[in-house]
């Protein structure tokens, strides 16, 4: 188990390695002078220069990209007026004037929390609607359960967001206007401001869940062993939940890890219409106020956690399966 | 492995003895099918999917005939009525009237502030989002075929560092690199202070979009190819002395055809949506171009006073989506049966 997660690992730190090469190079050889990119829609001629010099644009593009990652590892120093970034330095914020790892890394709670709620949200009702499909198969359930989830995985957040704050806040008010409160300040506002934001991210996630679960519940009964389970005598309901159900979940904890890395990484949509302060809003902002650093940073760190949430789920395929940590 | 007497590689007209098959009306005679008749038929006794057809189809007509539908309910998409007309909005740029103004005249009502018809704008907006969801549904099918079908044809180094490099942009957050690439793609066309014309912008998200989503196809198409690859009547053709041209257009390809076209209905609707998904974050077209995310986002922020704007873009598009999907589903089941959902 642990050789296996050290090679994951090691393999991880590549794909990072290259990540990070392709899409520095996409941002800063592309365009023609990727300091105006840097700089915002507010830009000076003089602020523009002192970006020019700060980018090392002078130098060849290796060099700016070693400098760029030993900034990442070591931290890199601006000079007077700026000053030093510390370890992981994603660069500078010429528009707010703020280094970008301390804006990531005070929009990230956020983000977590938005994710780990609509996980929560869309894991129990996408499995709970599947199973309930294939517990009364071909039934009414069956039939209202799957149209729920077609229309689901047809609809988008841009819309219902906006619908369900019209009428569960402006209309009814029953919720309040939704937004991150942290967790630690109060635990209940947190609850009701993120409510509404985890069940509508959820819709457009469940729907995939419930058409998996039914037909990998259906498969799975029609097992032999499921068969000589009930013919032995264990009751429907253990053979149910101990056997059919663990079966049928291999399958699902791979869509989930991959779910799980994309909410990880900044529900982008979901975050702008709630107007919630997460890592997603934060690469729409930087792309308004043309801010490279940020955009660039913004991305480096969700396709970390990206990989990250593939070697969980890895080891947990692992723990559960040993054919696949011996292969 | 057989040595083939005679050319089997002609696939095209497969003879099916149909006299005791469905249409029996002359029972006892060799009649001859195409795959694509005996698939037509098939879909055609799907009820769900013949109307589903029939709903995208006039989206498409309404698209494609957006100037002339305005052109006779006599409005533009490009006119602010509310500002010309003082009696169409009040004060705060509400409109008056039940339902976001709806009369005889506007028949979905105005935009708040600034005063747009919507009827018209939602039509044109079907233009924008499916003509720009085809654009890069077609570029990324075929990207997505061409590099596929020569990784499983060719195999080999080739296969095995395309497929990295496949890995690779799958471990890519993609919706952010859209969000994010798009205006280092614009820069790369047009100086950042200067205006963008509109075909730039198109191009510009047809490119981004199509940079991150040919990877689907194109592992489908190569499992498929190197499946086909060892079957009997290319080594034929390649015995024949067919070159790998021949072989991959004449021989591979139509047997691929029916995988394509089941990917591209399933791609479409998901390009209007992410389309219409960059427009609504503000980095996709840009007013005044109609555009269904644009009157999403608009829509949004209005949406205290008034849900009647919202709702007709959101069930326009709720609609499409769902008669595509299920179209979509009604393809794959009438050219392949065997896939069990």
């Amino acid at each position: 188990m642990f050789r296996f997660l050290v090679r994951r690992a090691l393999g991880s730190i590549v794909i990072l390695f290259l990540l990070i090469a392709l899409t520095y190079f996409a941002f800063f050889a592309l365009p023609a002078d990727p300091a105006q990119l840097a700089c915002s829609k507010t830009c000076t001629p003089q602020l523009l220069e002192q970006i020019r010099i700060n980018m090392h644009l002078n130098q060849p593009l290796y060099v700016q990209f070693w400098d760029y990652l030993s900034g990442l590892v070591f931290g890199h120093n601006y000079g007077a007026d700026i000053g030093q970034c510390a370890a992981p330095c994603f660069g500078y914020s010429y528009n707010v004037h703020q280094f970008v790892w301390p804006r990531i890394a005070s929009n990230y709670p956020a983000t977590f929390v938005l994710a780990v709620g609509g996980a929560i949200c869309f894991l129990t009702i996408g499995v709970g609607l599947g199973m309930v499909s294939a517990w009364k198969q071909g039934s009414v359930l069956d039939r209202i359960a799957s149209s729920i989830s077609l229309v689901g995985q047809s609809t988008q957040i841009y819309f219902l967001g906006p619908l369900a704050m019209g009428l569960f806040v402006t209309n009814l008010n029953w919720l309040p206007q939704p937004s991150y409160i942290p967790l630690t300040q109060n635990p209940w506002a947190c609850f009701m401001g993120m409510i509404l934001p985890w069940l509508v991210m959820s819709v457009i996630f469940w729907s995939n869940y419930t058409r998996q679960v039914r037909s990998l519940m259906l498969e799975q009964l029609s097992e032999d062993h499921i068969r000589a389970a009930r013919a032995k005598g264990m009751s429907s309901r253990y053979v149910w939940w101990r056997y059919a159900l663990r079966g049928a979940m291999a399958p699902i904890i791979t869509i989930f890890g991959i779910d799980l890395g994309a909410v990880f990484s900044g529900a982008v949509v979901t975050e702008y219409t709630f107007g919630i302060h997460g890592l997603g809003f934060l690469a729409v902002d930087s792309v308004r106020q043309s801010d490279i650093y940020l955009e660039l940073g913004v991305l480096i760190f969700s396709a970390a956690s990206i990989i990250l949430f593939n070697i969980i789920v890895d080891a947990a395929y692992a723990l559960l399966d040993p054919r696949v940590r011996l292969g | 492995m057989t040595t083939p007497t005679e050319d089997t590689t002609e696939t095209e007209p497969v003879l099916v003895a149909s006299a005791t098959d469905l249409t029996g009306d002359k029972p006892g005679e060799f009649l001859g099918r195409t795959p694509g008749q005996i698939a037509w038929s098939r879909f055609k006794r799907n009820r769900i999917g013949v109307l589903c057809a029939g709903i995208v189809i006039f989206y498409i007509l309404v698209a494609i005939f957006a100037p002339v539908i305005a052109s006779l309910y006599g409005k533009s998409p490009y006119i602010p009525y509310g500002s010309r007309s003082m009696s169409l909005l009040d004060d705060s740029g509400v409109p008056i009237g039940a339902g976001g103004g709806i009369s005889s005249e506007f028949w979905f009502g105005l935009t708040p502030i600034t005063g747009y018809d919507i009827f018209t704008k939602l039509i044109y907006g079907i233009r924008t989002s499916l003509g720009i969801a085809l654009l890069i549904t077609i570029v990324c099918s075929v990207l997505g075929i061409v590099i596929g079908v020569a990784q499983g044809y060719l195999g080999g180094r080739f296969d095995y560092l395309v497929g990295r490099f496949c890995d690779l942009l799958l471990a890519m957050p993609s919706q952010l690199f859209f969000i994010a690439f798009t205006p280092v793609v614009l820069n790369l066309f047009v100086p950042a202070q200067d205006a963008t014309p509109v075909y730039v912008r198109v191009c510009a998200i047809v490119l981004v979009q199509a940079v991150l989503g040919w990877m689907a196809t194109a592992r489908l198409l190569r499992g498929l190819s190197l499946s086909m690859r060892e079957r009997e009547y290319i080594e034929a053709a390649k015995i024949a002395g067919a070159s790998s041209w021949r072989i991959i257009f004449k021989e591979l390809m139509p047997n691929l055809a029916t995988t394509i076209l089941v990917q591209v209905t399933l791609l479409l609707p998901l390009m209007v949506t992410a389309e219409a998904g960059l427009s609504f974050l503000g980095v996709g077209m840009v007013e005044p171009t109609p555009d269904w995310g644009l009157m999403f986002q608009d829509a949004a922020n209005s949406y205290q006073n008034d849900l009647t704007y919202l709702f007709f873009p959101g069930v326009s598009l709720t609609v499409f989506a769902v008669a595509f999907n299920l179209f979509g589903d009604a393809v794959r089941d009438a050219l392949d049966p065997k896939t069990i959902r």
